[in-house]
């Protein structure tokens, strides 16, 4: 959705936002991100925030994160009283020019038009130990659809889908997968920017409530040896994508498929 | 021994078996059932996925987190009583962050009859929102009747040609006749002009 920089202000008011956080991805697709204060707000709508971005991979020396208005979004597991929102950004050098080689700019730069595209990602869901640090103990030993009381992370997905809704993502469905803790829940297909967007907000949403429940989720490949590997998949227009996805930032696997 | 309509299960969060086997003395099977224990939070957590409890006690600080974090995301989520015991030094302002997240909270250290008497208080606080729950439960419940007697009626006004006053009556003698509440009457009007069309 669309908002001006003035619905958004007043928004951020009127809501009572305590904390504002702007995202951006490494080179590897993971995402980082800083918050700033609603009295920052303004400016960063302008003009962006700049920061230092040399320790993140795939990046060296300054650049501004300039929030991307129409990806306003609440994190609804943040507490109510103090609520935190989220903006994707878009990257510009401190001369104001754009960050050619940012994966999320280019896929912006070069997706229009009608195609939906959704990425499913599956993960491993592990126990924390008395540290909190993960065990390499799976949650569960269930297979492929398996229900509880061998699937014991009916409530997790539950959860997880619930979170995605509220944020503005469509779950359509989830389930146990092959391997012993693992899981996927899937989403409905979004413009192709949007997409990307989602995918990797769905991964800290996984990562969020599986902490959440006591459970550490696992994206890595292969987090159990001798079972299944984790999976990327990605549907363009209705139709699945051939081809390993996996490990692939979702703004060039996207991208990659515009061009 | 007292007679007890009901018994109340309790989990208790705490890194030391001394503190847990003590508590645990504290709770007889009569009045508390059935009584666990997780040695962290993340324990907790995975505890509580599985099965509600009534009192939750957590003896802070534990090994993976202090556990207000914890005490303050069951009351968000679950109708839980929650006790939080801190040490005697940080309590007045752990007490304080707490408070607006309605966790109960309790300096150590603790005897045992302060322990049994909160318990007592928290069994009551329990009370409290298990007649929340059923209230909000029978607001549900209202809703979805007045959802289903107006499925019924319109079903009657399109397929059996009554005015919307004569449905009304129609349901409501069905209700009465048949010894059943009106959400019944109404499925049972519904089923029947979904068979006949």
């Amino acid at each position: 959705m669309e908002y001006t920089p003035k619905e958004v202000l007043e928004y951020i008011r009127e809501a009572d936002v305590k904390f504002i956080r702007l995202a951006l991805c490494d080179k590897t697709g993971k995402q980082k991100n800083i918050a700033i204060m609603p009295s920052e707000l303004s400016k960063a709508l302008e003009v962006g925030v700049e920061i230092d971005a040399s320790p993140i991979e795939g990046f060296d020396g300054r650049i501004i994160l300039k929030p991307d208005l129409s990806t306003l979004c609440e994190l609804p597991w943040r507490p109510q009283h103090g609520r935190v929102v989220h903006f994707f950004c878009d990257l510009l050098m401190p001369d104001g020019s754009a960050i050619a080689d940012y994966p999320r700019n280019i896929l912006k730069s070069i997706s229009a038009g009608a195609d939906t595209a959704v990425i499913d990602q599956s993960f491993y869901l592990f126990t924390l130990d008395e540290n909190g640090c993960a065990t390499k103990v799976t949650h569960d030993k269930a297979g492929y659809m398996d229900i509880a009381p061998d699937d014991k992370g009916e409530n997790v997905r539950r959860e997880i889908c619930l979170t995605l809704e509220r944020m503005g993502i469509t779950p359509v469905g989830s389930h146990h997968e092959r391997g012993p803790g693992q899981h996927i829940v899937n989403c409905a297909p979004a413009k192709l920017l949007t997409a990307a967007d989602n995918a990797v907000t769905y991964r800290a949403v996984v990562r969020t409530i599986a902490a959440q429940y006591g459970l550490f989720a696992d994206f890595s490949s292969s987090p159990v040896s001798g079972s299944p590997e984790n999976f990327v998949r990605l549907t363009v227009n209705g139709k699945a994508e051939p081809g390993e996805h996996f490990g692939k930032d979702p703004y060039i696997l996207l991208a990659d498929y515009c061009r | 021994m007292i007679f007890q309509p009901r018994t109340y299960g309790v989990l208790i969060v705490s890194s030391s078996e001394k503190f847990v086997s003590a508590t645990k003395e504290l709770l007889p099977m009569t009045d508390y059932w059935p009584v666990e224990a997780a040695e962290s939070a993340g324990a907790a957590r995975r505890r509580l996925l599985m099965r509600d409890f009534d009192i939750v006690i957590i003896n802070s600080p534990l090994t993976d987190e202090f556990g207000t974090q914890l005490a303050e995301d069951i009351t968000a989520e679950y109708s839980s009583a929650v006790l939080l015991l801190t040490r005697g030094e940080v309590y007045e302002d752990v007490f304080y962050k707490v408070l607006v997240s309605g966790v109960a909270s309790l300096p150590k250290p603790i005897n045992a009859h302060t322990m049994e008497t909160a318990l007592r208080i928290l069994s009551a606080e329990r009370e409290r929102l298990r007649k929340s729950e059923e209230k909000r439960v029978s607001v549900e419940e209202k809703i979805e009747e007045i959802r289903l007697v107006n499925r019924a009626k319109w079903a009657l006004i399109e397929k059996s040609g009554l005015t919307e006053e004569e449905a009304h009556r129609h349901i409501e003698k069905l209700s009465m006749d048949k010894r059943i509440s009106k959400s019944a009457a109404a499925k049972l009007i519904i089923n029947n002009s979904e068979s006949l069309s």
